[in-house]
């Protein structure tokens, strides 16, 4: 491909070309199907990407940074004229330390200002969620995005959903503080330090959103819309979320609608070139129905406590659950591999009944058996990764209730995984733990930290996030 | 060049890490610390991808925050802090990847296969043709098949990537960072892209 032609895909892809190019590209991405496999490899080579490790540091890089920083600190210092010199061997070591001693001592820890103890109690629910509550300008911003349906099912419901559980009476928040590692205390005393960071004007603002969310009569649907916002913010890359946070809330309502649009908009083009919305749910459906098949064999690999919970779910939530438990086996978190799975002409002709004539026709067209299997697998990849586009991911998981989930990270996860957990975002959190909760007991107990932090082992291909082509355009202010 | 109050004061009110940095420059051992604990591992990953070597990647990222102490008092925020401590990222990399590039006895960048243990690129690309058993590459070859397509890649295109992939700058804070164009930074971005989808085109249909 030509250089400036090249030049401008990617830059299309960036998000990076002005309306009136960005309008010329996609002309010709309608017209020029070479062009459209020129996107398609470029967008595809990029997501391969993702299989770069993101690096986590340990404790004795902070460490020995900040010692380093201290000696820098105690030579400006000793340049100083002795009336202007602070003791700066403070600097670095009582810091984070301080704080971290702070939670850690928890009960026993040196206070730092009055009534720390306190001050942690009371604001535990805000800091458990403060990434959640940051997103949230305002509870009429919340019943705006609630009023557009945007964010609740198809009908634009909201069903108020229980979150992750943080005790209502101080001493079960004392007692579920005690219990945390070390890590998971720490990650707390940062988000502490985070808060407190902010005025006294905006600690109260997060303090009135979480009132309004725990007290007022639509809190639990404005919670669920402000979880479901938030996740969709994910979907976007991190220029875009900022140019949208830079909106007011009418123009940011726009804007939100906008980019859902042009979402739509480009998974519409895919299901052109991809069976319709219905094929692909008859995929999914027949990947459940392989599961549930062998649902007594995968239940087994489960420990007792989780195999016990599952099996006493109704069928429905338990059929989900084997689909879930088989793709955690054979590929990643919304990433169905066929792996090792021996799928027949019988098995594709069963699925064949429930396609669409021209789904049907593709699969037919496909002489050969791992054709079928490599269509099938890139269908499926579509059908996740719309699901979770559109928030529909979550709803395919099997509801293991909140008291579960935190059952399980206590019990049958390691510290060390717990402490990469604790590092997440409330709804990553969640997801991570719906995911790790249906692995296998082997596979569990193998699972690193670092693959927990990357995203664990199948993720990428078709799971989230996926950049949308193309910015919203700015609203004049 | 100088920055505007405006300007200046338009960064501390939309950006949180440039109040933090505000308050280091004033005195904050706590804002610091949180500055550190909100950067220093996507430093140490954007280091690690670009020079091939993790201890060397702490190493340079320990002299950021370094220089980050050092200069507190004379901050004034002409752009997001996260542009500006990966524009002092960029001159540090550059510096230490030009340092090494004249001991002709170190390699730059390309991670030693003999280290990891596993395949070439070449042997890689056999498997993936087909001409060798089919079987899907799994999650560590496919890995180590990016980072061998992100080495071939100069240090100039590597830092953009890392910018764009791990950071999700825009064209323009990318440009701000690495000292060049937006218009240059388009053209390198394109270049990186194309060697990179033509270095794992064969493995497209693999991962």
């Amino acid at each position: 491909m030509d250089n400036p032609d090249n030049d401008e895909l990617i830059a299309y892809l960036d998000g990076e070309l002005d309306p009136p190019t960005t309008q010329k590209v996609e002309e010709r991405l309608k017209n020029d199907p070479a062009y459209r496999q020129a996107l398609a490899l470029h967008e595809r080579s990029w997501d391969m990407l993702d299989r770069l490790q993101r690096s986590t540091v340990g404790e004795n890089f902070t460490r020995s940074t900040l010692e380093m920083v201290s000696l820098v600190a105690a030579g400006e210092q000793q340049a100083l004229p002795a009336a202007r010199r602070v003791d700066w061997r403070r600097f670095g070591m009582l810091s984070l330390v301080a704080v971290t001693a702070l939670v850690l001592g928890y009960g026993g820890g040196r206070a730092i200002w009055p009534d720390p103890n306190r001050k942690l109690l009371d604001d535990l629910p805000i800091l458990e969620d403060l990434d959640l509550y940051e997103q949230a300008d305002s509870i009429d911003f919340l019943r705006k995005l609630a009023d557009t349906g945007m964010f609740g099912d198809e009908a634009g419901q909201v069903k108020a959903t229980p979150g992750l559980v943080v005790p209502e009476a101080p001493a079960d928040r004392r007692t579920e503080i005690a219990r945390m590692t070390s890590g998971e205390k720490e990650h707390l005393a940062r988000k502490l330090q985070r808060f407190d960071a902010y005025s006294s004007d905006e600690q109260q603002r997060l303090r009135r959103i979480f009132d309004s969310l725990s007290r007022d009569s639509d809190g639990k649907q404005l919670g669920e819309v402000l979880i479901r916002y938030h996740e969709w913010l994910e979907t976007l890359i991190s220029s875009v979320r900022e140019d949208l946070n830079d909106l007011e809330e009418d123009e940011r309502i726009a804007g939100i609608r906008q980019l859902k649009h042009e979402q739509a908009q480009r998974r519409d083009q895919e299901l052109k070139e991809a069976p319709t919305e219905q094929d692909l749910a008859a995929i999914i459906d027949w990947f459940e129905d392989f599961a549930w098949q062998n649902h007594q064999p995968l239940l087994a690999t489960l420990s007792d406590k989780r195999r016990h919970y599952l099996e006493d779910l109704e069928e429905e939530p338990r059929r989900r659950a084997s689909l879930w438990i088989w793709m955690a086996q054979h590929g990643g978190p919304g990433h169905l591999r066929l792996g090792q799975v021996h799928l027949t002409e019988t098995d594709f002709g069963h699925l064949a009944e429930h396609l669409s004539p021209g789904a049907r026709a593709r699969l037919d067209a496909a002489e050969e058996l791992p054709e079928k299997r490599k269509l099938i697998f890139q269908w499926a990849q579509t059908a996740i990764r719309h699901r979770f586009e559109t928030g529909k991911l979550r709803r395919m998981l099997p509801a293991v209730g909140a008291s579960e989930l935190q059952r399980f990270a206590r019990d049958e996860l390691s510290s060390a995984q717990r402490d990469v957990l604790a590092q997440m975002t409330r709804e990553k959190k969640l997801r991570e733990l719906q995911w790790l909760y249906f692995l296998p007991e082997d596979r569990l107990t193998a699972m690193k930290p670092e693959d927990i932090a990357a995203g664990g082992p199948g993720h990428g291909g078709g799971g989230p996030p996926h950049r949308p082509p193309g910015k919203p355009q700015r609203q004049p202010k | 060049m100088g920055v505007s109050q405006s300007t200046a004061r338009r960064y501390e009110l939309q950006d949180p890490d440039v109040r933090l940095m505000l308050e280091v420059r004033d005195g904050s051992a706590a804002a610091f610390d949180e500055l550190m604990t909100r950067y220093q591992s996507r430093l140490v990953t954007v280091l690690d991808h670009l020079t091939g070597r993790r201890e060397l990647a702490e190493d340079l990222a320990q002299e950021v925050f370094l220089r980050v102490y050092r200069a507190r008092s004379r901050y004034v925020p002409g752009a997001k802090f996260s542009t500006w401590l990966f524009t002092i990222a960029n001159n540090v990399a550059s510096n230490a990847l030009r340092t090494l590039a004249r001991r002709p006895e170190v390699q730059v960048a390309p991670r030693d296969p003999n280290v990891s243990g596993s395949h070439s690129l070449d042997h890689l690309a056999l498997a993936a043709s087909g001409l060798m058993p089919t079987r899907q590459l799994d999650k560590a070859e496919l890995q180590e098949v990016v980072e061998q397509a992100m080495a071939k890649l100069n240090p100039r295109q590597r830092m953009a990537v890392l910018l764009s992939k791990f950071e999700e700058m825009s064209y323009n804070d990318i440009a701000e960072t690495m000292e060049m164009s937006p218009q240059a930074i388009k053209s390198l971005l394109a270049r990186a892209r194309d060697n990179l989808r033509e270095a794992l085109e064969p493995y497209l249909k693999s991962s």
